[in-house]
Order: structure tokens, then sequence, then C-alpha cells
């Protein structure tokens, strides 16, 4: 797993559902946050878009539900 | 500051960039999709009292083409900022989906989203002609420089009625912020121009009044569109100023003689050319018209004078200046005017700023070599109008009361409305003084405000450009003879004490006002220790 990569997310989402940066990690799951809810769900997708420059398709965003699926699918990318 | 911000469609992701640009804001979301009844519902969260603006983001495709959606959002927002004058409302214009079905024949289908968009946006405009309070957010400053290309998401459209991507969210949040400093009366005041390589291209001194860049072709026009920039923001009722190292004969030949100069002397507030370092003169430019450098913006082609101003004087706000000419008439516009120089509406009394403050420079040459105070003013020929309770002057009285710190007794803001609400009640009487002399009309420099009913100055202001010409003296005076003709046997004033108005402490002591006491708590203003020292005077 791309260390830097899963910092950049890890960041993100941090930033985005406005919780502490060193309470996510590679395992956090949108059930571990609270403010990981539907809306909150859309703006880490976004922020991703965003940060990474790229389009994501409305079928994958439901899978992109934890730190690792993300990151998973930015290296695969 | 608090905001309310309504849409009908879903705008969450500006939530963390408007508390990134303005920490201070304090910035609440409605349903999305619920967009009327905010406005006309007076239990909704839009009517409590402590909501400081609205805003309302408005998306085309959703709002058009909806039946009587259009016009009775339009009814609603009239009815709102009817209701609440004391809230700002900021709308943005609408645009339609171009790209329909009907193809070509959609712009001229009766009743058609085209013509539904022209006639919600003229209405809204129309309405903010016509009331303080509306101030429209072009939908062409959100999407025109970006491109829908880029910003239309049809992703997150799906998956939670997000319309646009983020870029769009940013340049949202960057706007808004922008309004709102206009609003709150932050925007600066002087720009600050270097010439060689800012103001033209070349070097004056090098190649000669005949040799610098500036036409009407090829790299020379760009300097000339830029100067017209300049000159469309001067005339907003910013200030000029150049900052040069120059010969200063060389510099005033261009500006009289160049064909192609569109800045003209008379555009110019204060001028430094000569070989002083550029942080001297902007010091010393910033003493002469009398504002704080946290007023002053600074343009300059030269990275090294750059950095000396931002090292030395670092309220002055020093932007990059692009190095490619082609590029700096857009810079400009976006990355000066906007960034520095946010404007709602531009009142009668911006544009005779630059003449006001040269007709103070004049007045000052005058006064340097006269010794005698009496005469001085009496070669001035000043002609003082006072007015009481005229409702055309509203807008300006209430903007005094906002930016006036220095000979400002009671240090008591008013927003339009008060003012407006005071002259239409007997209770009050609103003073104003218009100062004219042989260099200039001036205009209105000066406010009280009169409670016959609390026999209370409550306001007494005057600009600082007429500072020291005894219109306060008139001003009070007036004050007096108003009371006496109401029955008042008596009159107090409370001395609110600031950082920035301590001069002013002796002036009612000076006109046989006594103290009587001290107030509990002032009128705040945070800058000072906002306590205050209660003065009266018998009329009888």
């Amino acid at each position: 797993m791309n260390d830097q990569l899963v910092d950049r997310v890890a960041d993100i989402v941090s930033r985005e559902l406005r919780v502490p940066r060193d309470s996510i990690d590679l395992s956090t799951t949108s059930a571990d946050v609270e403010n990981w809810d539907s809306l909150g769900h859309l703006q880490v997708c976004m922020a991703i878009e965003g940060e990474f420059g790229l389009t994501l398709e409305l079928d994958l965003l439901p899978e992109l539900d934890s730190v690792e699926a993300i990151v998973r699918h930015l290296d695969a990318g | 500051m608090k905001l309310l911000v309504l849409s009908n469609v879903n705008v969450s992701p500006l939530r963390e960039r408007l508390s990134g640009y303005q920490p201070g804001h304090n910035v609440d979301f409605g349903d999305y999709g619920d967009i009327v009844r905010p406005l006309v519902d007076p239990s909704s969260a839009a009517y409590t009292d402590d909501v400081d603006a609205v805003v309302l983001l408005l998306d085309g495709p959703e709002l058009l083409g909806a039946g009587d959606l259009a016009r009775e959002v339009l009814a609603a927002i009239e009815r709102f900022v009817t209701a609440r004058r004391d809230v700002l409302l900021v709308a943005t214009t609408v645009r339609a989906d171009a790209e329909s079905s009907l193809t070509y024949a959609a712009a001229t289908q009766p009743g058609g989203q085209l013509a539904e968009e022209l006639a919600f946006n003229l209405g809204l405009v129309e309405l903010a002609h016509q009331t303080p309070n509306v101030a429209v957010l072009d939908a062409g400053l959100l999407f025109d420089r970006l491109g829908l290309e880029r910003l239309v998401s049809p992703t997150f459209w799906y998956a939670g009625r997000i319309r646009y991507a983020t870029p769009w969210f940013d340049e949202c949040a960057r706007h808004l912020t922008g309004l709102l400093a206009a609003y709150l009366n932050q925007a600066r005041k002087v720009l600050v121009c270097d010439l060689d390589g800012t103001l033209w291209g070349g070097i004056l001194g090098e190649d000669g009044p005949g040799g610098i860049l500036l036409g009407e072709d090829g790299a020379g026009k760009c300097y000339r569109d830029l100067q017209r920039e300049i000159v469309t923001l001067q005339n907003s009722g910013v200030l000029l100023a150049v900052a040069s190292k120059n010969e200063p004969a060389e510099v005033e030949r261009v500006f009289a003689d160049h064909p192609m100069m569109l800045v003209r002397p008379d555009h110019v507030a204060a001028w430094r050319v000569g070989w002083d370092d550029k942080a001297t003169s902007i010091a010393s430019l910033a003493a002469e018209l009398s504002l704080g450098l946290d007023s002053f913006v600074f343009l300059d082609d030269n990275p090294v004078e750059r950095m000396l101003i931002a090292e030395a004087l670092p309220e002055v706000a020093v932007p990059d200046v692009p190095t490619r000419p082609e590029l700096l008439p857009g810079w400009f516009v976006r990355d000066v005017a906007f960034a520095y120089f946010p404007k709602l509406r531009i009142l009668e009394s911006d544009r005779g700023k630059t003449d006001q403050y040269r007709a103070q420079r004049e007045r000052a040459h005058v006064q340097a070599s006269e010794f005698d105070l009496a005469s001085f003013l009496e070669r001035l020929d000043i002609r003082l109008t006072f007015a009481v309770d005229d409702e055309l002057l509203t807008e300006r009285t209430a903007q005094m009361t906002q930016k006036t710190n220095q000979f400002n007794l009671t240090v008591r803001r008013f927003a339009p409305h008060e003012i407006a609400d005071m002259i239409s009640d007997d209770r009050y009487a609103v003073v104003t003084v218009r100062y004219e002399d042989r260099f200039g009309d001036e205009g209105v420099v000066g406010v009280a405000i009169l409670d016959t009913q609390g026999a209370e100055v409550t306001a007494f202001l005057l600009s600082c450009r007429v500072i020291g010409r005894n219109v306060e003296v008139a001003l009070l005076d007036e004050v007096e003879r108003l009371a006496t003709a109401r029955g008042l046997p008596a009159l107090t004033c409370t001395y609110v004490r600031t950082e920035r108005n301590g001069f002013v402490s002796a002036f009612l002591a000076e006109h046989d006002w006594h103290t009587s006491g001290a107030s509990g708590e002032g009128a705040g203003e945070g800058s000072g220790d906002g306590s205050g020292m209660i003065f009266r005077k018998d009329l009888a």
C-alpha cells in the first residue's frame, strides 16, 4: 500500500468530515466516523475528484466507503 | 456576521469553504429545495433577529421551466427585502440550460426557458436598483471563467443533487466573501501604481516618452487596456496614487502629452515621483491622504520593489503582477479589483472622491502659507448648507456613521433603514451639513442626530476632510438651535473614547458643555475602552 497516498486520502477525509486527523488511518470506514453520512460521503468523493483530477463514476461511489477502498481505487487508476 | 444560505440544489460543499475564507462568519444552510417558504414565512430562520444576510443560490435548470416557480421566487425575494430592510439579500442571476432537445427552437419557444431566464434576471436586477439591501451575484461570475465543461458534474448531480464540481464552490465562496466584505465596508481605498513596466511597457528614462509601449497595437494595447480598467476603478471611488522612480518632468510630460494615456493627471489623487524608496513614498502618501496603510494596494512589476513593500509595510496589499503583458487587464479585474476593491453599488459621492482629495491638498497648500486661521477660513470662502430629515441623504448619512472614526463623538453606527426610520419619526432630527468652498463641493461632511424625547445628541460626527475649519462648531450650533426651537431646556451627549477619536475629547468642553458623569458602558467599538463620558449643556 502506498503510504503517501494513504496520507493524502486520510487528510482529505479528516478535512472534509471535520474530524481529527489522528483519528483517521487506513482501517477507517464510513461506519467509524459519525460525520461520514451520505452528505459527508459526497463531499469526500468530490474532494477526491478535485484533488486527484479525475472523474468518479456514479456506480462506484457506494463502494468508496473506507480509506482503504479509496486508496485501492486511486492506486488502480 | 450570520449568513443563511438557501438553494434549490444541494450546496453543502460551500459550508467548509465559506468558513475557510471568513472564519468570523457563522453560516447556516436551509434545506435544499426549500427557497420560497423561508422568504415569506415570518416564523422561518430567515426572519430571526440574528441573521445579517440571506444568500440565495439559484440553479437555473431547476428554477426555470417549472411553472410559476421563477415568478414566485422573485415575488418572495421582494417580500422578504421589504419586510427585512436590515438584512442583506444576495441572489444569483440564473442561467437556463441552452442545451435542450428542442435544439434551436428552445430560444424561440414562447414562455421557454430562455424567455423565463431573461424575465427573472431583469426582475432581479430592477429590484436591486430600487432596493438598497439587495445584492446581485451574476451567474456569469460563477461559470464563465471556469466553463461548464469543467464544472458540470453528472455523478454528483445524480448521487445527491450537487450540480457542480468543487471549482464552482471555490469560485462561489470567493465571490460571496468579496461581496460581504463590500457590504461591511472592508474594501481598500487606494491603488498605488508604479509606472515603468506597470502602467506602460518599457522604461521612460531609457526609451523616452516616444519609446514607451502604450497604444492600440500589440503589447502597447495590453497596457492601454490595463489603464482603462484602472480608470474604471478610479471612477468608482477608489483613489489612485503614483509611486515611481523617475524624473518628475518626464512623467509630467507623458501624463500631459502622450496621446495614448488613458490615466490622466486628473485621475491621480497624489504623486510620489522621484528617487525616494517606495516604502517612504507610500508611508507619506498615507499621511497625505489621511488614510491607514491597510487601505492601500501597491502594483509594481518589479518583484524587488514588491518584496520591499511587503516587508517594510506589511499592512499594504502587494499582489503579484503577471510578467506577461497580455495577462495584465484580465488579472487586474479579477485579482485586484474584485480581490481588494469590491463594491455593491456606486453612490454619487463615490464619483467625486479624487476631486475632493485634490481640493483637500490645495487647501493644505493655502494653509501652509498662512498663519492666521480666521483669514485662511475666510479665503476658503466656505458655504455650509444644513438639512434636517432629508430622506434623499439616507444612504450617505448611514455611510458616514459607518465609516467615520476620527471626529465621531458617540461612535454609534446606523444602517440605512435605521436612519430612514429616524428621518420619518418626529422624535428625531437627523441633521446633515453640506460643505462647499472655492476649491470644490465636498458634499455631506457632517451628521448629527438629535433625540428630542431623550434630549440627547445621539450622533455627532464630521468627515476628517474638513476638520479644523469650524464646521463642527457650526453643526453644534445648529443642533443647539434646533433643540431650543423644540423647547428643550438642556441637552446631553455621551462621548465614547476609542483608539482613534481621542483628539475630539475636548471639543464639547470647549463649547460650554459640562461633564455630568460617566456612563456604565458605551457603544463599545472594541477598539477603545468603550466607556462613555456624559456631557450636558443648559440651553436656557
